[in-house]
């Protein structure tokens, strides 16, 4: 179900209602994860049932980690975050492997290719992962205080934890120490109406107004229609994809941070105006931060981190990097998207350890557009996931400068991007003593926000990250 | 603050819609091929009165000029099939006397997305009061519209550009490579299963018009010669006589497609699309005019 759909408008009043009745405030948990397995049911009711048993195998393996027998934390706790990663190695990784490995004519190679993918499935392993060492370590919370002795209601909130309909199929991806103190009862005095206004409107102008119109523009990316288009149309339609990638998933975001503060819980923030990063480790500081944080605290620190010398710490950084690009497909350009920015991060630590960083702003300010361009066109192995077309894109770049370009094409993209550009300038001068008068208008702005988003959204498109 | 940017923007609204509908009532702007085609689903659903021919297609018939066929409805959606067409048509109270087929891109993938906004009982309303809610009215959509001639000389300096124009096919360096792509995709081995589904649904839609009265014409685009004698083209023509017999059914066949040369390997350049146009006019007249003779 997407959150710009109707039945989901329907689904989250009725929901909402029945929340908040006074009467039923025992039921709270129950009625969101009922409204959440509807939600994410309406697509493909049978996954419902994969949802169902990566929460049973988490659900016993934490209950076990923390109240079982202490010998046995350990290996349950190891078993169950080798569950997780089976579970998505297969339904994931199955086709890659079968394109990498095997003949896809045979009937091994045609079973794997055609495994579906469920929708969300990367962003509930990782959470259950969350909720497995979180538990085994102990370092957040005393398991005794935290999680309930009665496996029933541990059972409860643990699927809840999962399922959540805000965060179910596209993040941001939840940790066990963060979300699991907040599970409690809910009165509707103490939303906090303010900010989730804020959030959802923002979002939803982001992904129906920016992102959905973007979307129509570089459509042309795709091959093998890019190689007919101007070099200029080329960079302008890559620049417009670096802001739609960021306004869908940013939207998401956004919204899903809104919904939950509806019912009273509180995501962390997962964008903070990345583009405005001046250094490729800021860039990571602020883009997708449920997924950087996660990467770190779960794989980058239990590798060794930077304690293990410098040769480790690079190559730390790689395998995490690399992880994290295949995080987000099934396919090596998202392994060699990882890499490259592995590759960056790697080579900025070593320059900084090498020749130390200088603190003038024009040096940062470069360095922020280096970071910039990179990032956008590192894009490109998003939208192009066949390593050939990428190549194909670049050479297009370099053979088309006598194509006419699309005039059409590129007001739009710089019409629709713009927003985008102001969103993050706004944050560099939200400070500024002179922009005070403007902050009694503020409404105006989100009043504007909301006009486009009943007169000037794109046609409905599935949010970018759900493939992932 | 929440109240007041609710307000506002309705007001906003409200303000915008009285502006376009005084000062603005003939603008439609569409900037993307699926702004275009919702324009196009819109104007024939929100129309004042329904067109007495109707061409249903995809994006080959999207080709064909309003001016050289004067009168017709056109609802040939870019990307889609004509199914989303028919859904359009049914959302009208009355059918179209005529309804003609395109019969090329039968077997394309259908659009779950496209018709949802417009079947969507709100937004129906919503639209039908206020126009400013159309697609053909956004408001960034104009503003980028009138960003084009700004845009134009700054790119032409930074680019290296020719002068603008269409470039001839025989001409174009992506021509072969775009013409193959056409041709692989249309060799491509189809469920046979899924061909006898859709025939299914498009007779079901077929019998549900003629059931109302219309008359539905099928019409084949011409492409190039090479396009043509592909397997699916050739499994199209042969499935649409099991169907559609000739000798119940009306039929535009397709004309001679060596002189076709496209831009692509499937859709026409402007002047064969005024060349088909006309084939097209005369091939309607004398079928309509034979059954003149015979009544």
């Amino acid at each position: 179900m997407l959150f710009n759909s109707f039945p989901f408008l329907i689904l989250l009043i009725i929901t909402f209602c029945i929340y908040y009745i006074p009467y039923l405030k025992r039921f709270q948990v129950p009625v969101l994860i009922i409204s959440s397995l509807i939600f994410y049911a309406f697509g493909e009711p049978g996954l419902v049932l994969l949802l169902l048993f990566s929460a049973a195998i988490n659900i016993v393996a934490s209950y076990y980690v923390a109240f079982g027998r202490k010998e046995y934390r350990r290996p349950i706790a190891i078993t169950g975050v080798a569950l997780n990663l089976l579970g998505i190695a297969f339904f994931k990784y199955s086709p890659l492997f079968a394109h990498t490995f095997l003949h896809s004519g045979s009937d091994l190679g045609q079973f794997l290719l055609n495994i579906p993918l469920p929708i969300g499935i990367s962003f509930f392993t990782f959470e259950g992962i969350s909720l497995l060492v979180d538990v085994w370590k102990e370092k957040y919370f005393d398991n005794r205080k935290m999680l309930s002795p009665s496996l029933s209601k541990h059972a409860q909130h643990t699927l809840f934890f999962i399922s959540f309909f805000p965060h179910l199929v596209a993040g941001p991806i939840l940790k066990a120490h963060d979300f699991f103190p907040q599970i409690g009862q809910k009165k509707f005095r103490d939303i906090q109406w303010e900010s989730a206004f804020k959030s959802i409107v923002v979002g939803y102008f982001l992904k129906m107004v920016l992102a959905d119109n973007l979307k129509d523009f570089t459509y042309w990316i795709t091959y093998p229609y890019f190689e007919a288009h101007a070099t200029i149309d080329l960079l302008v339609m890559l620049f417009g994809y670096s802001m739609q990638i960021f306004a869908d998933f940013a939207g998401y975001s956004l919204i899903a941070i809104g919904l939950a503060a509806l019912f009273g819980y509180q995501f962390q923030d997962n964008f903070l105006f990345p583009y405005i990063s001046g250094s490729f480790k800021e860039f990571w500081k602020r883009w997708h931060i449920s997924l950087s944080s996660f990467l770190m605290e779960y794989l980058y620190f239990p590798l060794g981190g930077n304690r293990k010398g410098k040769v480790r710490t690079y190559v730390n950084l790689m395998i995490t990097m690399v992880l994290g690009g295949l995080w987000h497909g099934a396919a090596w350009s998202y392994a060699i998207w990882g890499m490259l920015h592995g590759l960056a991060l790697a080579a900025e630590r070593f320059c900084g350890d090498k020749f130390g960083t200088p603190s003038s702003s024009g040096y940062k300010f470069l360095k922020g557009i280096v970071v910039f361009l990179f990032v956008t066109f590192a894009w490109l192995l998003f939208k192009l996931p066949e390593f050939e077309h990428v190549i194909a894109y670049f050479r297009s770049m370099a053979d088309n400068t006598r194509l006419t370009p699309g005039y059409s094409l590129i007001s739009s993209i710089l019409v629709y991007s713009l927003p985008v550009v102001l969103y993050h300038l706004s944050y560099l001068v939200k400070e500024k003593s002179w922009l005070a008068p403007v902050h009694r208008f503020k409404f105006a702005g989100y009043a504007i926000m909301i006009f486009l988003i009943l007169t000037n959204s794109g046609s409905s498109g599935a949010f970018i990250y759900f493939q992932f | 603050m929440i109240l007041k940017s609710i307000i506002t923007a309705l007001l906003g609204l409200t303000i915008y819609n009285i502006v376009v509908i005084q000062f603005f009532p003939n603008v439609k702007v569409s900037r993307h091929y699926w702004q275009e085609n919702q324009i196009k689903a819109q104007t024939y659903v929100f129309g004042n009165s329904t067109p007495d021919q109707v061409i249903v297609g995809s994006s080959l018939s999207a080709r064909l000029n309003d001016k050289n066929l004067p009168g017709y409805g056109k609802l040939s959606f870019i990307g889609q099939t004509v199914f989303e067409g028919f859904r359009v048509i049914l959302q009208r109270k009355d059918l179209p006397a005529k309804i003609f087929v395109e019969t090329n891109y039968l077997l394309r993938p259908l659009s779950p997305d496209f018709n949802s906004s417009l079947e969507n009982p709100v937004l129906f309303y919503a639209r039908s009061k206020m126009e400013g809610l159309r697609d053909e009215k956004q408001p960034l959509a104009i503003v980028s519209n009138k960003l084009d001639n700004l845009v134009k000389p700054v790119v032409n300096a930074l680019a290296r550009s020719q002068a603008p124009g269409t470039k001839p096919s025989e001409t174009n360096p992506h021509f072969e490579n775009a013409l193959n792509n056409n041709i692989e995709a249309s060799n491509r081995i189809v469920d046979s299963n899924e061909v006898e589904q859709r025939f299914a649904l498009l007779k079901t839609y077929v019998d549900r018009f003629v059931g109302r009265g219309a008359e539905v014409i099928f019409f084949e685009m011409p492409v190039h010669p090479k396009v043509a004698a592909c397997t699916i083209p050739k499994a199209i023509r042969k499935k649409m006589k099991e169907y559609f017999p000739p000798t119940v059914y009306k039929y535009i066949e397709q004309p001679d497609c060596t002189p076709y040369q496209t831009t692509d390997g499937i859709h026409l350049q402007l002047g064969e699309a005024d060349t088909y146009a006309v084939y097209f006019t005369a091939m309607r007249d004398r079928i309509f005019s034979g059954l003149a003779k015979e009544k």
